[in-house]
């Protein structure tokens, strides 16, 4: 039978179009982008939803935090637009062949917010500062090559053995065994230099007088509000930054953002709301001024592996089939990505021809009937007895896509129930063995490997009595040894048939069901200048330079008063004095 | 005061009509809509959004088009009238039985040897009206590790009986001193059959008003229950989360919060005229 198609209903949008007559118009862009050439000064305003709760690089650690730490900060190495690794404060480093030893040279012009010198043994008194066992480091085990890693972690020793000061600028990694993501550990926060003021072990109080040697320096820092920041004249790069100062505001909604930026208040916009993107993106005016960053994330469905009945690896294959990634893509066109495998487009290591966990009801139907759980769908007999409780933070776009796995998993005879709960409650009880049996879960990229997606997530030793970053506590001798072998290799194409074979067991033994990506588009105002999305990094925003005159006469023309008001305004102006 | 006069005056008082009229429509829509609208928890995939990235505007297959997860608007709409309703009806009850029955006792026993009964529940009350009712249910909602409909019932009908209490203090305050109340205690009837047998029947009027208006406020009460996302759990419909998820359409697509904001606004005043309506039929002062 031929359905009939969907036609508009014209009263209803008529209707509906009298009663509220706006559009999504958006005001022009402020100014033109005619080049100019880089310049000092002006104040860039940035904003984002999320209030960041530390920026003290021993702990910070999430995806909120990380564009301010870099500017506070900097890091030891960054990663090139092609996914190099280049030095940062680091003028030049060097791996031995054998791969246990890296040579690492400081540039000689660094400095500390605080004016001394940036020194090798800064370096290693930093390193041991976030890796001190009473620091809580989120992921020390990135460090577990190092030599005397062990001994230092259990407080047996006082130093870390394998960070060794040769001279003032030279400092010496040794490892125990070759890392293959040693130079990717580097590009984290732990190993940024951080002033002495820090002291020996992490203290909370010392984000709020924060002093690193990034590009710029901390000012003031309103919690819940925003952070400033001004130039740090004793960058090691002399011409940089350009920027007198960055204000980077928290608390700020997606759609209030996007307001703002139109106003001139903000001069870069991050999160747009999905039907914003779109705008910006149709609307030619703005068109040279957007673009898109690479999905650096994946998420997905966590199967807690020891709890029923995602014990029966059946189910859990279930879940996987059960999910159509295509119909979760058209919930935020463009920006999410169906994803198959661990490891996004975005990352160094993702092979677009992998054949990973797929949409299949069929297939679905079949798992779940060896596991013992037929379900007909026809007349929704069957399934698994017991609605499940799915964990998932509230007001996130996951409280959107679980509302989706609802509807999908229900095909399949899986009852879930959505279990709303603060980030923080969501951290905590999702990270203990025996909590929570399913839940909404995704990993972003902290470096450019494949075995981020791996190791944390997946490894036996990521395994913790609390807050488990592998929160399906999914243990498998196979893929732990298969990590221990990649991370020891270090060429390139061995290693990456290694991760290939980890993302197969992930596929297979599914403790997680892969679902999307996401990638942002990022849009900024025409007088900004120097910045193009980075595909490695986001929100790089540290070395661009602003059109301030341009900007101000942008606003000027926008908010001066139109045609004869002008001219009524000139007159009153031009009014002699009583 | 006969119950025809009372009558007559209610269907005289327009404004009084157009609440009854309302919200007999949105008791009809909550109770009859289910039965023909779409499933408001299943998405329509075979849609798409429009070309600038707007969920599925109206058409034949959907009246109101699709919020952005492709669900048909009208179905969502049409329970989250039925979700809405229930749950002010079941937290009025809540409320007005507790304010009654403080109120009842409060009254009654003022001013005698048990007076210390009526000053410690008057001040449970003052101290209670002294927080921001909204910031209340926020908190107390907050609170909860996971919230569903009886919850919310639980935590507006705790939340909302300091006003009737109050009104049923004063009335009965007059009542008790009325002949008849006075020859129920001559006759040694227990202060319980007197308050139940001769002074509920009395001040039934001003309750059923207080009740009426109550329903509105516990409609607007967990709609921002369910803006804040402290309210019935995702999927369930309600006005409040349907206004929250269409926020972020406010100027690109409004029927999104335009449905849910005047659903809202409709039954709100819909029970504040009702209820307006019965006061002048029930007020004696106007008799």
């Amino acid at each position: 039978m031929r359905s009939i198609p969907a036609r508009p209903n014209w009263l209803a949008a008529a209707a509906l179009a009298a009663l509220c007559a706006c559009s999504n118009r958006l005001a022009p862009p402020l100014g033109d982008a005619s080049p100019i050439p880089p310049a000092r000064g002006g104040t860039l305003t940035v904003a984002q939803f999320v209030a960041v709760r530390s920026i003290d690089p021993a702990v910070a650690f999430d995806e909120g935090a990380d564009p301010i730490t870099r500017l506070v900060f900097g890091r030891l190495l960054s990663i090139s637009e092609s996914g190099e690794f280049v030095g940062d404060l680091a003028e030049s480093f060097h791996l031995s062949e054998d791969g246990l030893s890296l040579d690492l040279y400081l540039h000689r012009s660094a400095r500390f917010h605080d004016g001394t010198p940036v020194t090798a043994a800064d370096v290693k008194r930093s390193l041991e500062r976030a890796l001190h066992p009473d620091t809580p480091c989120p992921a020390p085990s990135f460090f577990e090559r190092l030599v005397g890693f062990d001994a230092f972690r259990e407080g047996k020793t006082a130093n870390l053995d394998g960070v060794v000061v040769t001279a003032e600028h030279h400092v010496v990694f040794r490892l125990q065994q070759p890392d293959a993501a040693f130079l990717a550990a580097l590009t984290l926060p732990f190993a940024t230099p951080v002033c002495a003021s820090a002291g020996t072990t992490y203290d909370p109080n010392f984000s709020l007088h924060a002093c690193g040697a990034g590009p710029f320096r901390l000012v003031n820092w309103q919690e819940q509000e925003a952070i400033v920041l001004a130039r740090h004249d004793g960058y090691y790069n002399s011409e940089l930054p350009y920027l007198d100062r960055v204000t980077w505001m928290f608390g700020v909604q997606n759609t209030t953002q996007r307001f703002r930026f139109e106003r001139g208040d903000l001069d870069f916009v991050h999160e747009l709301s999905a039907a914003d993107s779109a705008a910006f993106r149709s609307d030619p005016r703005w068109a040279p001024f957007g673009g898109w960053n690479e999905p650096r994330s994946t998420r997905g469905i966590f199967m807690n592996t020891r709890m029923p009945p995602f014990d029966r690896v059946e189910v859990r294959r279930a879940v996987a089939a059960a999910i159509d990634r295509d119909a979760l893509a058209k919930l935020r066109a463009g920006h999410i990505i169906a994803a198959t495998s661990m490891v996004p487009s975005g990352v160094l290591g993702h092979d677009p021809s992998f054949e990973g966990q797929h949409y299949d009801l069929n297939a679905a139907l079949r798992w779940m009937k060896q596991a013992g759980y037929e379900y007909d769908p026809a007349t929704g007999r069957g399934g698994y007895p017991d609605v499940i409780d799915y964990f998932v933070p509230a007001d996130s776009f996951d409280m959107n896509v679980a509302e989706v796995f609802q509807q999908q998993l229900a095909r399949i005879g899986i009852r879930i129930q959505l279990h709303a709960m603060s980030w923080t409650a969501w951290l905590a009880r999702t990270g203990r063995p025996n909590e929570s049996r399913m839940g909404g879960d995704g990993w972003a990229a902290d470096f450019d490997d494949p075995s981020d997606f791996f190791d944390p997530i997946f490894s036996t030793r990521a395994i913790q009595p609390e807050e488990s970053q592998n929160r399906a506590f999914f243990s498998n001798a196979e893929l732990d040894r298969l990590l221990d072998t990649a991370r020891r290799e270090l060429d390139p194409v061995r290693r990456r048939a290694l991760h290939r074979r980890a993302d197969e067991i992930v596929r297979d033994e599914a403790p997680w069901a892969v679902a999307y990506g996401y990638r942002y588009y990022d849009v900024w105002q025409p007088y900004l200048h120097g910045f193009k999305p980075h595909p490695r990094v986001q929100q790089q925003v540290g070395f661009t330079w602003l059109d301030e005159v341009r900007k101000r006469r942008a606003l000027q023309a926008r908010h001066a008063p139109p045609g004869s008001l002008s001219v009524l305004a000139l007159a009153l102006s031009l009014r002699p004095p009583r | 005061m006969k119950p025809t006069h009372a009558f007559v005056r209610f269907i005289r008082n327009r404004a009084a009509l157009v609440g009854l009229i309302l919200t007999s429509f949105l008791a009809l829509l909550s109770t009859l809509g289910p039965l023909v609208a779409h499933d408001p928890n299943v998405s329509d995939f075979a849609l798409g959004r429009t070309a600038i990235g707007l969920p599925a505007p109206p058409s034949a297959a959907h009246f109101l088009g699709t919020d952005s997860l492709f669900r048909d608007l009208a179905a969502r709409l049409v329970f989250g009238a039925r979700v809405s309703l229930l749950i002010a009806l079941l937290s009025t009850l809540v409320a007005t039985t507790i304010g009654t029955a403080v109120g009842l006792v409060a009254g009654y026993f003022a001013n005698t040897r048990a007076w210390l009964l009526d000053a410690a529940l008057m001040r449970l009350v003052d101290a209670g009206l002294s927080f921001p009712y909204l910031l209340l249910v926020m908190a107390l909602g907050a609170a909860l590790d996971r919230t569903d409909t009886a919850s919310i019932v639980i935590v507006l009908g705790l939340t909302g009986w300091l006003g009737t209490s109050r009104v049923v203090r004063a009335k009965t305050l007059q009542v008790r001193e009325l002949d008849f109340v006075l020859a129920a205690r001559a006759l040694g009837q227990s202060p319980v059959r007197i308050l139940l047998g001769h002074i509920l029947p009395n001040v039934a009027g001003p309750v059923i008003v207080t009740a009426s208006a109550s329903v509105a406020s516990m409609i607007l009460a967990e709609s921002v229950l369910g803006y804040l996302s402290v309210g019935v759990q995702p999927p369930t419909p309600t006005w409040g989360r349907m206004l929250r998820e269409g926020q972020m359409f406010l100027t690109a697509d409004p029927r999104l919060v335009a449905a849910p904001g005047l659903a809202i606004l409709t039954a709100v005043l819909a029970f504040n005229l009702f209820g307006e309506g019965l006061r002048d039929a029930l007020d004696p002062r106007t008799t």
